[in-house]
């Protein structure tokens, strides 16, 4: 790898962290509008539901979202406010559906400290001012003028300096703010604050309220009649506004969000930290509060932010699991439970670890993310590919063949579905209702498998079977003619289209037929020296009904011959070489491109382009798809034809910019396929697979599919080992232990197929699993699972004691073997050298494993290293260990054999605090912060001074705006040899907001290329709300903030594919490359992920 | 679901561009308060009878919201008027902080008990 990265998204962030609700797009319209750290999503509210509308990237973290309509505005507008000190305001244009900036600023302040309860916007209900709480004992005002336009912002000193919670109050003649605030002796009080404008500052507002509930953290102000505020608490939810007040108990809980049911605020929906939602009323007599009361709804995804749409349909947005759009029902179900859940919207978040594995051994990595939290948590599979949409299906077993047939030729849908079996052939039919029947074409021989069948001109079918060839009237579905296969001899392939029919009988025969109007013509027959495999003549040539191509695969001598229509005349003869025979053959046209495929036994696939005038073979090629045959089949989808590989990994063949290109579908097993364009099912197929047929639409272009495998408890480490085909995971989860909830965790074993637990096996009291590996040990042949525990003791700041559990799996089972007391937590396992490398508090240490006499295994220390804060994160590469410190960035450790030490050999100076680490390559590593940047460093090994030689020098600096978890090794996409793609080394990421992404290394031509492109597309491509795109990826953190280097923003550079034609020109003009080539290279990014 | 590609101008119109009020804080901040501290005493000066300041502090916040509408000139001159005319009583209900401060600002030693403070400010008028 080098140090030219390309960073882009592969799975964009899940987790919601606000939403709000309110006629954005039109004075008329409802909308729902989410944030995901980094992208907002505009929802509709329509009769159908919730409908998205537009994904919009913007250039920040998304701090504060809310929707207000300032004085004489016929529509919302929307504040953001990003986590570096950006603020923007944005109005939709609907007659130009664009996001206009009304206005944006820069609300940073050079001195201050950031607030540690994170940070506060709030828009006074009387559209007066903005309020901002971004530096503790500060608070910042953007005035609104008369006519809705903002003014000059100052700020406020604020006396309060913890501050929890600030909202303004509805109904004050003056902008009136309430403060809950923590004291330096951690009670915690209410305060309210005039904001006079005039003077920049503020007055003693009119009430206060001490003393409040520990646990008081969050703010609901009530609208007018009520107005006043409701503060929720872990044990009481109080409810006051000066003159009157009123205080409830509840079960004690952390309520995490709100939602406003009723415009006058009688009724809130509060969601809590175990994901139980709570409807809470208050009752009134015109101004003055009668009661409080609060009633638990049922359970929903702990909940992040909660927007009540309409007709009791709740938005619930979460940062812990699926956000959901939920019911709330008049009636109990029998749980008990009000809510119903309608829609599940899938979040990845927070990706705590994740591995990647090729669990179909098929080339193509799929990651296995640890998401979710707390009873949310769940392990979730990605996989890229084709999707099938399944709409029906039957079970029905050993399906041999799969046709569909239209009624008449002029019919644009297909009505008969003809499934072979191996001594009968069925046909099924669409009904009056839309139901697939059984029925029966008169004509046809149902007592014997069928070979082939085919629309034939003059409205007939046929149908050819072992023992002949029918030809059958489609409108009086009686036999027309018929040929029947010569005494001795049976028809072993055949295949037809509307005019031809062409067959291998035994003894390699090769006989062709001509279809006329009810009548059969045996044209040529001839004879080769050994037996036909397969067969086509698919047209695709001039004529539409008829080929001037026969192409023919072949036993013994393992060719494909081309022969030519109809005098059977041998063209060319290509040679395949091997042993396994040609399965499939297809003639078939791309773009424009005559191709002919060749699938054998074993799973690959040879690519010719194909001359269809002289019938000469070019540019072969062989890739492999799968273990199994393949049968290939054509189907259109969007008027463009694709080839769909059925095999134990189904493939779909389709070209773009005149390459072909092959991707999963995300189904198991698929023996048989074909295109059935029904009036029920339109440009559906039919997929035959393990003892069931399905219908189901495929999607247009390959993405990412997600497996959800939900476990109740929360994942926070995860390996697979390769020999016993398992996961193992440390999870946790909340036990009820003597009534006192308590933390369990545990290390389980699951199967890699079914997901299921085989086997448990629980820790310590106290004691949390930190890392787990699978390892083998040098003169040991057994694969062990290793896992490193800490015990995390109330009293302890760090805990001083851990284990290193080493287990084998035996029948299933997690056996244990060995187990070594550490003086530390055990942050990192590696395997290094047939040895165990661990990451011990401040010390890495190596451990070997020994068999002592007794036949019981034993870890033994081998030698250590001291002199980080924390290593917390651990690679290794040869004799190299890379670690990444708590809060002192990479240092590189080299292990010597002779000596049998690790010392250390370089370390970057800068004071990162590290998130995750992984190595490059031999000198390049790459690490990422807790201010969200990622960075790489170079080893200096060719420096003159011992000084140089240890200092790991900064190379690449970007920020990412996303906290990443880990960094894994691999790719998401197949790796075929003849694509540039594969040649491009990938390393994967995970975030805490679901984003899986890709950093690439690519050569320096290639980055020097896009590096132009993309300082170009910044030019046209502009940041929402003004924000700036150089700033945004400009490493930032609390010492410095410098511009982004050897970093390309692969999301920017890949939207250049959705930019209009003219602007395309407009940079390939700059550019000096045509358009063709600048998308050409950017889709061959795209295909990195 | 549609992504957002923003290929239009996304400055904001010229005056929207919203910076932050340069003035120091602190100095604004201080200033503030010294105008409080001053309205304050001069409303001490008002409310003679008045002996707790837990009950005072409400009405405090009221009357400080009045005079932002009388504009800085008359507070100022309030201020002139509070500074010279102490009656005896009137200093009897200050605090000692008070005292002391005050005296400060004469360039008074704000050292010795209440009544010595009294005495020395009673003198210097």
């Amino acid at each position: 790898m080098s140090f030219w990265n390309y960073v882009v998204t592969a799975h964009k962030p899940t987790a919601v962290s606000h939403s709000c609700v309110g006629n954005f797009t039109s004075p008329q319209e409802l909308n729902l509008i989410i944030a995901k750290c980094t992208r907002i999503e505009i929802h509709l509210l329509s009769a159908h539901g919730l409908q998205p509308m537009l994904d919009v990237p913007i250039y920040g973290r998304i701090a504060t979202l809310e929707l207000f309509r300032p004085h004489g505005e016929s529509q919302d507008l929307l504040f953001i406010a990003t986590e570096r000190y950006k603020f923007c305001v944005l109005q939709w244009d609907g007659e130009a559906s664009e996001l206009i900036t009304r206005a944006m600023g820069d609300v940073s302040d050079r001195i201050g400290r950031p607030t540690d309860n994170g940070q506060i916007g709030i828009i006074d209900p009387d559209c007066r001012l903005i309020g901002l709480h971004l530096y503790d004992g500060l608070f910042k005002v953007i005035p609104f003028d008369n006519k809705g336009q903002l003014k000059e912002a100052f700020n406020i000193r604020l006396e309060e300096l913890q501050v929890l919670d600030i909202k303004f109050l509805y109904g004050c003649s003056k902008p009136t703010i309430a403060v809950l605030y923590q004291d330096n002796k951690d009670a915690r009080h209410l305060k309210t604050y005039e904001v006079a404008l005039k003077d920049k500052d503020f007055i003693e507002g009119p009430w206060s309220q001490n003393n409040l509930d520990n646990g008081a953290g969050l703010l609901i102000p009530v609208p007018l009649p009520l107005g006043g505020v409701i503060i929720i608490g872990e044990e009481t939810i109080v409810y006051c506004n000066g003159s009157s007040f009123k205080a409830i108990p509840i079960r004690p809980s952390i309520t995490r969000a709100y939602g406003r049911i009723d415009p006058d605020g009688s009724r809130f929906l509060l969601g809590d930290n175990s994901g139980l939602l709570y409807l809470l009323v208050i009752s009134h007599e015109r101004e003055r509060i009668t009661g409080l009361k609060i009633e638990h709804l049922g359970e929903t995804s702990v909940a992040s932010s909660i927007s009540y749409l309409d007709n009791a349909v709740v938005y619930v947005g979460s940062k812990y699991g699926d956000s959901q759009l939920i019911k709330l029902n008049l009636q109990p179900d029998e749980k008990g439970s009000y809510v119903e859940v309608l829609e599940k919207y899938v979040n990845l978040g927070p990706i705590v670890d994740f591995c990647v594995v090729d669990l179909e051994r098929q080339g193509q990595g799929q990651v296995v993310t640890c998401s979710g939290a707390y009873k949310d948590g769940s392990l979730r599979i990605v996989r890229n590919g084709i999707g099938i949409n399944e709409q029906a299906s039957v079970e029905l077993q050993g399906i041999k063949g799969l046709w569909s047939l239209r009624s008449s030729t002029t019919d644009p849908n297909d009505t008969f579905l003809v499934v072979s079996f191996i001594s009968e052939t069925r046909i099924l039919a669409m009904n009056m209702e839309d139901e697939l029947e059984e029925t029966e074409i008169e004509g046809f021989y149902a007592q014997a498998q069928t070979l082939f069948c085919q629309n034939a001109l003059h409205d007939q079918l046929v149908q050819v079977t072992a023992s002949s060839v029918r030809l059958v009237s489609c409108t009086s579905r009686e036999l027309q003619d018929q040929w029947i296969a010569p005494t001795g001899f049976s028809v072993n392939v055949a295949t037809a289209n509307a005019t031809q029919v062409l067959l291998a009988i035994g003894g390699g025969h090769l006989v062709y037929l001509e279809i006329g109007d009810g009548k059969l013509t045996e044209v040529k027959h001839i004879q080769l020296e050994y037996e036909i495999s397969c067969l086509d003549i698919n047209p695709i040539g001039e004529k539409a009904n008829s080929s001037a191509l026969a192409v023919v695969g072949m036993w013994t001598d393992i060719s494909v011959r081309i022969f030519s229509l109809p005098s059977l005349d041998l063209i060319t003869k290509e040679s395949l070489g091997g042993e396994i025979i040609p399965r499939s053959v297809l003639i078939c046209s791309f773009e424009g491109i005559s191709y002919l495929l060749c699938a054998l036994g074993d799973g690959h696939l040879f690519n010719f382009l194909l001359n269809l005038a002289t019938g000469e073979l070019s540019d072969r090629k062989k890739v492999s798809l799968g273990t199994q045959p393949i049968t290939l089949r054509t189907f259109s989808s969007k008027d463009t034809t694709h080839v769909f590989a059925a095999s134990d990994r189904p493939t779909v063949i389709y070209s773009s910019n005149k390459k072909l290109l092959y991707s999963n579908v995300n189904l198991k097993e698929v023996s048989h396929m074909c295109p059935f364009n029904s009036a029920a099912f339109p440009d559906s197929l039919a997929i035959a697979k393990e003892g069931e047929l399905s219908i189901g639409t495929i999607d247009d272009i390959q993405k990412l599919h997600i497996r959800s495998i939900p476990l109740g408890e929360h994942a926070r480490r995860i390996c697979h080992q390769e020999q016993s085909r398992t996961f193992a995971i440390c999870s946790l989860k909340n036990c009820l232990i003597n009534n006192d909830e308590t933390e369990v965790h545990f290390v389980r074993l699951l199967d890699d197929q079914t997901f299921e637990f085989i086997s448990t096996y629980q820790l310590d009291t106290f004691e949390y699993g930190c890392s787990i590996i699978s390892c083998s040990f040098s003169d040991d042949n057994n694969v062990y699972y290793s896992v490193g525990t800490a015990y995390v003791l109330p009293e302890e700041n760090e805990p001083t004691k851990g284990r290193i559990l080493v287990f084998v799996v035996e029948d299933g089972k997690l056996q244990l073997i060995a187990e070594k007391e550490t003086k530390g937590a055990v942050y990192s396992l590696n395997a290094f050298n047939g040895k165990l490398l661990a990451a011990i508090n401040q010390k890495i240490q190596l451990y070997k494993l020994m068999l002592r006499e007794d036949g019981t295994r034993e870890l033994q220390s081998e030698c250590g290293h001291h002199g980080h804060i924390l290593a917390l994160y651990v690679q290794t590469r040869g004799d190299f260990i890379v670690v990444g410190d708590l809060m002192k960035s990479i240092s590189l450790l080299l292990y010597k054999h002779e000596e049998g030490a690790i010392e250390e050999r370089a370390r970057d100076y800068n004071a990162n605090w590290m998130t995750a680490v992984e190595i490059l390559d031999d000198d390049i590593y790459l690490g990422a912060e807790n201010n969200f940047n990622l960075f790489t460093v170079r080893r200096n090994s060719d420096g003159a001074t011992d000084e140089e030689r240890g200092r790991l020098e900064v190379v690449g600096e970007y920020h990412l705006g996303e906290f990443v978890n880990r960094f894994r090794h691999g790719s998401l996409v197949m790796r075929l040899p003849d694509s540039e793609a594969g040649n491009i080394p990938t390393v994967i990421f995970g975030t805490v907001n679901g984003v899986i992404g890709i950093v690439a290394s690519l050569p320096h031509d290639h980055y020097v290329f896009l590096e132009k492109l993309q300082s170009n597309l910044v030019k046209v491509i502009k940041g929402v709300g003004g924000l700036s795109h150089e700033q945004w990826r400009s490493f930032n953190n609390e010492k410095k903030t410098v511009d982004a280097r050897n970093f390309l923003d692969g999301d920017l550079i890949e939207s250049f594919l959705d930019l209009s034609r003219s602007r395309m020109e407009e940079i390939s003009k700059t550019i000096g490359v045509s358009v063709e080539e600048l998308c050409k290279r950017v889709e061959e990014l795209t295909r990195l992920h | 679901m549609r992504v957002y590609v923003c290929d239009h101008d996304t400055s904001p119109p010229e005056e929207q561009l919203i910076k932050t009020n340069a003035t120091n804080i602190l100095i604004r901040s201080l200033q503030i308060n010294k105008l409080r501290i001053d309205s304050k005493d001069a409303k001490a000066s008002v409310a003679i009878t008045k002996g707790k300041r837990s009950a005072a502090r409400p009405l405090d916040g009221k009357s400080s919201a009045k005079r932002t509408n009388t504009g800085a000139t008359s507070s100022s001159g309030r201020q002139e008027g509070s500074s010279t005319g102490f009656s005896e009583r009137m200093l009897q209900t200050m605090t000692v902080e008070r005292l002391r401060a005050i005296l400060k600002d004469k360039g008074l030693s704000p050292k010795g008990k209440k009544d010595e403070l009294i005495s020395r400010l009673k003198d210097e008028s």
